[in-house]
């Protein structure tokens, strides 16, 4: 009489191969798919995406010799072309900052991703009191929006799905795939080829430009608006507490900016007499915050400011096109005086 | 049981309990529409002076998810609470003009000339 546990033997093999059969058929499926799904969300926003994107581009092509680091008032404020014009050298620049980013962000966007792709000789990180306070929310959320987004997390479980995100279409895509009506619709769209939008290194339409600063407030001009400056004080201001957190996150990207064989600057940006006000403790915060910033960057790096007319402002701290470009045509001259060296990238 | 009396059982008990309960976008009179996030405000905005094109995906604070956008002259920021309590609490702490609210959500405008077309595109209402 047969033995049944080995008559059943036989069949492991074959449920195995059947499996991984199925698997690589999905996989290929998926692949064939993609380019109609939507984009899956491995960054924290599209605007890291898009950066990302820019990235690769120009680590394809070489370095840039400026980087422009912070957050969203960097993004706005410095314009690589009108700060390359302005430049007698006409060093190369690449704006990288991102939305409320605060420097423990900024240390990790900067060290894992703008560093190694631009390899530039100088980094401006611009800074405004906001950044070193710990109580700041919407900073604090952009944090843990980068620390849970699939490519910008870490730790080992991370860093296992990142490597099966980057190389599976189907682990890439699993958000996704658990819709049935993204997937119908995304078949229907692949037979008609259609693509669904992907973060492109040209930019963002309104937003980005393909040099990374932003366009969405160049046409705006503040006017004491109530709203703008209750919506400063609800994201960034209250409560204010500067205890050292994001004075050793700043210390920390500095290190990691000199690290990586660049020289760190530290731009005060200018803001409006309203922003100062809007601070719990009016213009005595804002000290404390510069007090702060010279504990923090000691000697390691330059700090330079510089003012901006009121109608060069698109809200209370963000600046327009006209204070953006007024900006950056200052910056080389900024530098210069406070003697950065005027050294290329590569 | 027959399947068929299953079945019908099951659906009459599904649309009670849909009916009861609501989805996606429920209206309530009292204070207005529901939204889930941000993006579906933003939506409803696009007949809004050129539309609200959100500058990043909504982040979540903790008492809310809220992204901004250029609408009109200014910025505007959207804001889906997680406490609905919490709109009252902004509507009734007063200050800015250019608040538009619905029962779970908010706008408010620096161009608080815009707040009656959002309000409208919303379904929500100015409240201030």
């Amino acid at each position: 009489m047969p033995d049944p546990a080995r008559a059943r033997r036989p069949r492991r093999p074959v449920a195995f191969l059947v499996a991984a059969f199925l698997v690589v058929l999905a996989e290929a499926s998926v692949r064939w798919l993609a380019p109609s799904l939507p984009a899956p969300p491995v960054w924290p926003d599209r605007t890291t995406a898009t950066k990302a994107a820019q990235l690769d581009r120009i680590s394809g092509s070489g370095c840039v010799d400026v980087v422009f680091a912070g957050n969203s008032m960097t993004r706005d404020g410095l314009v690589p072309s009108v700060f390359e014009d302005a430049d007698r050298d006409r060093r190369r620049a690449y704006n990288a900052a991102l939305d409320a980013a605060s420097p423990a962000l900024l240390d990790r966007w900067l060290g894992e991703h703008v560093l190694p792709a631009t390899r530039p000789a100088t980094v401006v990180i611009g800074l405004a009191s906001f950044d070193l306070n710990s109580e700041a929310s919407t900073p604090a959320a952009a944090l843990r929006a980068y620390e849970d987004a699939p490519f910008t997390a870490t730790g080992a479980a991370a860093s296992v799905e990142e490597w099966f995100t980057r190389r599976s279409a189907l682990v890439r895509h699993r958000d996704a795939l658990r819709q049935p009506d993204a997937v119908a619709g995304a078949v229907a769209d692949r037979v008609r080829g259609v693509r669904a939008d992907r973060a492109d290194a040209d930019g963002i339409d309104g937003i980005l430009a393909a040099d990374g600063h932003g366009l969405s407030r160049r046409q705006l001009r503040y006017a004491g608006e109530p709203a703008a400056i209750e919506r400063l004080q609800r994201q960034f201001l209250e409560p204010f507490r500067i205890d050292g957190r994001q004075s050793a996150a700043l210390s920390a990207l500095i290190a990691t900016i000199r690290n990586a064989g660049a020289t760190p600057v530290v731009l005060l940006l200018p803001v409006t007499s309203d922003f100062v006000d809007a601070h719990p403790d009016g213009a005595r915060d804002v000290a404390r915050f510069r007090a702060a910033v010279d504990a923090a960057v000691g000697d390691a790096a330059a700090v330079i400011e510089t003012t901006v007319p009121p109608t060069g402002f698109a809200d209370t701290h963000h600046l327009n096109g006209d204070g953006a470009d007024l900006l950056s045509r200052r910056l080389p001259a900024l530098l210069d005086r406070a003697g950065v060296p005027r050294a290329r990238c590569g | 049981m027959s399947l068929r009396s299953a079945v019908t059982q099951l659906a009459l008990v599904s649309g009670v309990t849909l009916a009861a309960v609501g989805c996606g976008g429920d209206e309530s009179p009292a204070a207005g529409p529901r939204y889930d996030s941000v993006a579906e405000i933003a939506e409803r905005l696009d007949g809004v002076s050129g539309g609200c094109d959100l500058e990043y995906e909504g982040l979540e604070d903790g008492e809310r998810e809220l992204s901004i956008c250029t609408l009109g002259d200014g910025l505007a920021e959207l804001s889906v609470w997680k406490d609905p309590g919490a709109v009252d609490a902004l509507v009734a702490a007063g200050g800015a003009s250019g608040l538009v609210r619905g029962a779970n959500w908010t706008v408010s405008l620096d161009d608080a000339d815009l707040a009656a077309d959002v309000a409208e595109a919303t379904g929500g209402r100015v409240a201030g």
